[in-house]
């Protein structure tokens, strides 16, 4: 499983860090996301599919393998 | 009147058992809609085929807002994000947004707790019975937004008029007016100051990018100003208010903070202070939902308060459960508008909750839950006029 995401689309909320902080950022200057990686493992797959589901923008999608 | 004030009216809550998407008569006569769960509540909050731009309130008083529009005001402000749409409004947000994110706001843990505890001081100082809101709730968000933005802390009387007129539907067009305007000659004030002596804040950022006019840069502020205060004081003195009526979760939650994210996001789902005035979209072109035809520039609404008491989303929605995943709740909106401040509110809440737990273990309600004044239910925000508390 893999994530993408699409920062043109991207409003900044901040909802994929809050429910996967290993996976997620914040960039410093207009808090657009970073993704620390795109590979998902098993251990993280739930906090993975909570952020891309509760995403406000629709900026994050999951690739399957 | 709400039988229970931390539950929706019941008639809302039975039209989403009846029927979640019906039509609706605003009070100027225009027919629109209304929705009632959270699936649909969702839906039409993340559908970009829906504009802020409504410019309508299902709840207002029909005279007042007549009486304001014959002067000219016009509701949409320019620089007020949420009556933006794209492009606009994504270029406006990302100037902003960076002194938002979860990192940025957490810097500002420090601040925060100092301002907590001086605020319970003055309360210990005064001894009981208060009124947690003016004593606590309300300085506090106020303080914290005074810092955060770099202006003095007497400064709050000045937004904090214009948040209690709009919170008073008994308030007039003319004392309306006259707030409004009071209120824009302050922001006017600060913009200067930020242009002449610049600080560290998302103001001053933005004023030194040059690009907006002042008209643009005075809509900013009052977003902020507006949104930044009474929407976290009120959020902080129901959720007292809740757990207090509840002592067992009051002590449940004092015994362990480590339940503190997942007790902020269920009391954000479970009391949803916004209640119907401001949720309103309008169709740029006809939309197809649930095989409804909603028309182009019909206006839609949708009840947070309802959609986050769903049954279909929520198990046993109707029970505070501090430990409980609440993720996905509408509290603090959704799609492109949600709450720009989200995590500072969270981190207000947090340490606002915990402060006055360790320093009044004790704390209890100094009247009966039902004799709690509650405020009008057109109020932009849904909270307790005063909240009296007492200790030993």
């Amino acid at each position: 499983m893999r994530v993408v995401a699409d920062r043109d689309t991207c409003i900044a909320s901040g909802m994929c860090m809050l429910a996967a902080p290993r996976l997620f950022e914040q960039d410093e200057e207009d808090g657009r996301v970073i993704l620390l990686t795109e590979s998902i493992e098993p251990s993280d797959a739930d906090a993975v599919l909570k952020a891309v589901a509760h995403c406000p923008s629709g900026a994050l999608s999951l690739l399957g393998e | 009147v709400r039988a229970d004030p931390f539950a929706p009216p019941d008639a809302l809550s039975e039209l989403r058992e009846d029927q979640a998407l019906r039509r609706l008569r605003y009070p100027d006569g225009h027919l629109g809609w209304l929705v009632t769960n959270h699936a649909l509540g969702w839906s039409v909050l993340t559908d970009s085929r829906f504009s802020t731009r409504a410019s309508r309130c299902p709840v207002s008083d029909p005279e007042k807002v007549a009486a304001l529009a014959e002067r000219g005001d016009d509701p949409v402000m320019s620089g007020f994000l949420l009556t933006m749409d794209p492009p606009e409004h994504t270029a406006l947000r990302r100037m902003q947004t960076g002194r938002f994110t979860i990192q940025h706001v957490s810097q500002k843990q420090a601040t925060i707790e100092r301002v907590a505890e001086s605020c319970l001081d003055a309360v210990e100082a005064m001894g009981p019975p208060v009124d947690l809101i003016a004593t606590y709730a309300a300085p506090l968000t106020s303080l914290v937004l005074c810092e955060l933005l770099g202006v003095p802390s007497d400064d709050r009387r000045h937004f904090e008029r214009l948040t209690a007129i709009r919170s008073d539907p008994g308030a007039t067009a003319d004392e309306d007016q006259a707030a409004c305007e009071d209120y824009r000659n302050y922001v006017r004030g600060v913009i200067e100051a930020k242009r002449a002596d610049p600080g560290d804040d998302v103001l001053s950022d933005i004023v030194a990018r040059e690009e907006l006019t002042d008209d643009e840069l005075a809509g900013v502020a009052l977003q902020l100003f507006g949104a930044g205060h009474d929407t976290t004081a009120t959020q902080l003195a129901m959720s007292v208010f809740v757990l207090l009526a509840n002592r067992r979760e009051w002590e449940r939650l004092s015994s362990d903070f480590s339940m503190m994210g997942s007790a902020i996001e269920e009391l954000l789902r479970y009391l949803t202070i916004v209640p119907l005035a401001p949720v309103t979209r309008r169709a740029r072109e006809d939309v197809v939902i649930q095989d409804v035809l909603i028309r182009e520039d019909e206006c839609i609404t949708v009840s947070l308060g309802t959609a986050n008491r769903d049954p279909e989303k929520f198990e046993r929605p109707d029970e505070l459960d501090l430990t409980r995943d609440s993720s996905g709740h509408l509290a603090l909106g959704q799609g492109r508008h949600m709450c720009l401040g989200q995590h500072l509110a969270r981190l207000e809440m947090a340490i606002g909750l915990k402060a006055l737990m360790m320093r009044f273990p004790t704390l209890d309600l100094a009247v009966a839950p039902h004799d709690v004044q509650m405020r009008d239910e057109a109020a932009i925000i849904f909270g307790p006029e005063v909240l009296p508390v007492t200790w030993s």
